[in-house]
């Protein structure tokens, strides 16, 4: 081929991005995690006067042109390869390979925000939202990925060590216990089962409990339900029936590593995946659960609608569950719609949280708090942006 | 629309360059013109649409005062030169130094820090006024007839590889190829792999060393104040390391572009931090500013010839002017009196001194002095200078800089190619042309890798 050609292609191949890009062809697979989004901007005298236009326009091209996944998949590739850098906002990289979220780090080593006399005000806060709608309140306290595999944090160089490991989790426990809150205590637990577990109960690049501990997670709020139920109601039954185990984590299992947009999948555990029927009760409790994203996975097993006649609301902002009918309802829209006995004609509410949230635990729930992290001044409602990592 | 941008990279620069490809083949120099004007007005009003009317309207005048130069003769000739000149320094001085000026005088006359004249800087003001200048004592002087076409003279102050950031290029260095140019294909091959080499050194070595310990003033109230003397000469040694490649990057880039569509820009920097003295140094550094300095400030002003007093004035006042072309502010003025000042050192015998030491102490001197020069150029506040100068000397205390694996790298690699002829070494191994298409072809596709990544740092969830 000769080099004027040679260079006609290159050239011609160089002008490929903006020719896809007006054709709107994109031929890269998206990125994971959430970024944000640049629009265009709009020509008028005055945007392109003042260089509004301009601006905005080159964010948007350079947050849209074709290949750019393609691009940061391979920076990044390079970046984790070569430096052991990643990119993903408050994530940690522990060792061996073990991706961490912050807050859980912080909540290992007793860092983050809180305040003893805010939390046994919140927990006699709870016992009155229960007497007042005579509805009995289980909290659960989720383990954390901190915690659970603590041997593999970081060196306390780059995340300062506390003097009081799992502050928080404490806190909380020894509170709602003095104002007579049953707590089901699986922070605890899940440091028993880890021992003899036969498959992984966290994963090694995913923020939550894995879907295998599951087995054991289920079983456990239905019994911390119908422990505070009065006879004849009963959770549904969860029966495993088989698991089923991969090298390819699935589901949320790697969603740290999912969002660090790696050319090449980073090795992890050998995963198992429970293969499960419920088996109905005959008068299944109607339980309103208000949680954290560890939520999710009993949820995702069907726990609202076979285990209970059940409704999750996640980190009390948004409804989710069977009877919800618009999907990511906000919770005072829910409560507008189902009228100020919601709460009352519950027949329990359970409450639970991972070790990483508990500076905002119980989420605002019942007025209780607000969303935000307590602070050290114990004003819960100061206003204050949110710490670490985002919400989830 | 910077040279290191997205926007540039794969929105403007391929068509553009496309089309002058087709018209290089076609060997259409007037309509290879046409084109690279049209590009270059686009190019220019994107970043400021505001000024492009004035701009037009002074090219327009110079244009017309150069033709009737060109046939005027005595004191005709000698006024039409003064406005030609004139026209251009006003333009710069009112654009770029006024407000500099009247806050200058508020404040020595206690009057505050003076109004806002709310006067925007126009982007590339200091590069193509003293091009227009280079161009009216070009054709002055005799050593070149004025262009052909108003048309030809916008191609050649405009013209958008090396309008923005240099390098100053003579009107006599592009005459010819302004009227006829033929672009081979060695001159693709090695265009394309010097603009490589250019974006490379802005995006992969220079941008990464803008983030180790930031030597700015927006650092002085935050970061700066945990800093001990090793965060501090770290923070130098990058700064240091950072405007070499960035400005050396920006003038390669210029070179390349200039050479896919037909023209040879003189060089701009030769290997400055290996000089021996700061005399070598400013043959090696913006090499461009400095010729245009000699042949137009310097050797106007009387040169070498007036006696030993009037050199070193005219020396230093060169050096001062030159400092002030960077910026309007008295840091500047004292960056570049504090060149002079070691040029005169050179004068008066530390050349020779340094001459008779090992090329290592040499070189070691030098980039120490240039290093330090640095802080007052990076630093446009006294009190900001002196904070950074106490911490380096070590009044807070040694520190411990902790630098992670890949700024480690950058820096390491930075040294290497600053004080090894690396790149020398790899070039003679690619002695065929087509081996540097595919290196700069390469090196391209490596920056925009790391532009795209730039900024992208996810959240995992998206949840309020």
């Amino acid at each position: 081929m000769s080099s004027r050609l040679t260079i006609g292609l290159i050239i011609a191949l160089w002008n490929l991005p903006w020719v896809l890009h007006i054709a709107g062809i994109s031929p890269s697979r998206p990125l994971n995690g959430y970024q944000g989004e640049a629009t265009p901007g709009k020509p008028t005298m005055e945007t392109i006067q003042s260089g509004e236009f301009q601006s905005k326009t080159e964010d948007f091209l350079r947050v849209n042109f074709p290949f750019r996944p393609d691009a940061i998949r391979m920076q990044h590739q390079i970046d984790w390869s070569l430096f052991g850098k990643q990119h993903v906002k408050s994530t940690v990289v522990g060792k061996e390979g073990f991706l961490f979220e912050r807050a859980y780090v912080n909540a290992a080593r007793g860092l983050d925000p809180l305040d003893p006399e805010e939390i046994q005000r919140r927990s006699k806060a709870i016992k009155q939202a229960s007497d007042s709608t005579e509805t009995p309140i289980v909290v659960a306290l989720a383990p954390g990925k901190g915690h659970f595999f603590r041997e593999f944090l970081p060196p306390c160089l780059e995340a300062k060590c506390g003097d009081e490991p799992n502050r928080g989790h404490r806190l909380w426990k020894s509170a709602l216990q003095s104002v007579g809150i049953p707590v089901l205590d699986l922070h605890s637990a899940f440091d028993t089962l880890r021992i003899g577990s036969k498959h992984p109960l966290f994963p090694k690049t995913g923020i939550h409990w894995s879907e295998f501990s599951m087995t054991q997670v289920v079983p456990a709020l239905c019994q911390a339900v119908d422990a505070v139920l009065p006879v004849p109601l009963a959770s549904g039954s969860w029966h495993v029936d088989s698991v089923r185990t991969t090298k390819k984590p699935e589901g949320t299992d790697d969603d740290i590593e999912r969002a660090m947009n790696l050319l090449f999948d980073l090795p992890d555990f050998q995963m198992a995946y429970p293969v499960a029927q419920w088996e109905p009760s005959p008068a299944r409790p109607k339980v309103l659960l208000v949680g954290d994203s560890y939520a999710w996975t009993p949820v995702n097993r069907g726990i609202l609608r076979d285990g209970w006649q059940g409704e999750f609301w996640f980190y009390n902002q948004t409804a989710h569950g069977p009877d919800v009918q618009t999907k990511g309802m906000k919770v005072e829209a829910r409560l507008s719609a189902t009228g100020p006995d919601f709460l009352a004609n519950q027949d329990a509410i359970l409450l639970l949280s991972t070790d990483a949230n508990l500076s905002r635990f119980p989420f605002g729930f019942a007025g209780i708090g607000s969303n935000l992290p307590m602070t050290a001044q114990g004003n819960a409602s100061s206003g204050a942006a949110p710490q670490g990592t985002r919400p989830h | 629309m910077v040279f290191s941008s997205i926007l540039f990279l794969l929105y403007f620069l391929p068509p553009v360059l496309g089309v002058a490809w087709w018209l290089s083949r076609e060997h259409q120099t007037r309509a290879a013109n046409a084109w690279l004007l049209l590009a270059s007005l686009v190019f220019y009003a994107w970043g400021a649409p505001g000024f492009l009317p004035v701009l037009l309207l002074v090219c327009a005048a110079n244009h017309q005062l150069v033709l009737r130069l060109h046939l005027a003769n005595g004191r005709r000739r000698k006024r039409l030169r003064q406005a030609a000149v004139g026209l251009n320094v006003a333009l710069l001085v009112g654009y770029k130094y006024l407000g500099f000026i009247a806050a200058s005088i508020c404040t020595a006359l206690g009057m505050g820090a003076g109004p806002d004249l709310g006067i925007a800087l126009p982007i590339g003001i200091s590069f193509f006024t003293f091009q227009a200048i280079s161009y009216v004592m070009d054709v002055d002087r005799k050593n070149a007839p004025p262009v052909d076409s108003f048309e030809m003279y916008l191609v050649y102050i405009l013209s958008f590889p090396q309008m923005i950031a240099g390098p100053i290029v003579r009107f006599t260095a592009v005459q010819t190829e302004l009227r006829k140019r033929r672009t081979s294909i060695e001159d693709w091959h090695e265009g394309a792999y010097r603009f490589g080499v250019g974006l490379a050194k802005k995006v992969l070595i220079a941008n990464p060393l803008a983030a180790i310990y930031p030597l700015e003033a927006s650092a002085i109230n935050s970061t700066m104040l945990e800093w001990g003397s090793a965060e501090a000469a770290v923070a130098l040694l990058a700064y240091t390391f950072q405007i070499y490649f960035d400005f050396s990057g920006y003038s390669d880039m210029a070179i390349g572009l200039g050479r896919m569509l037909g023209f040879r820009f003189p060089e701009n920097f030769r290997n400055p931090y290996l000089s021996g003295s700061i005399t070598e140094f400013w043959r090696r550094w913006h090499i461009t500013l400095g010729d245009w300095m000699r042949d137009h400030l310097y050797i106007p002003l009387g040169g070498n010839r007036g006696g030993l007093l009037r050199t070193h004035i005219n020396l230093i006042s060169v050096f001062a002017i030159s400092g002030l072309w960077h910026g309007a502010s008295w840091n500047f003025l004292l960056w570049g009196l504090y060149h002079g000042t070691f040029l005169l050192f050179d004068r008066w015998g530390l050349k020779h001194w340094l001459n008779r030491r090992h090329q290592i102490v040499q070189t070691g001197i030098t980039f120490l002095v240039v290093a330090i020069g640095w802080i007052v150029f990076a630093l446009p506040e006294f009190a900001h200078t002196s904070e950074f100068v106490a911490r380096l000397v070590g009044k807070h205390g040694i520190g411990s800089p902790h630098l992670d694996a890949r700024s480690t790298a950058v820096l390491a690699l930075a040294a290497l190619l600053v004080f090894l002829p690396i790149r020398k070494h790899l070039e003679h191994k690619m002695s065929r042309s087509s081996a540097r298409l595919v290196a700069g072809t390469l090196l391209w596709l490596a920056s925009i890798v790391e532009l795209s990544a730039s900024g992208f740092n996810p959240f995992i969830y998206f949840r309020f």
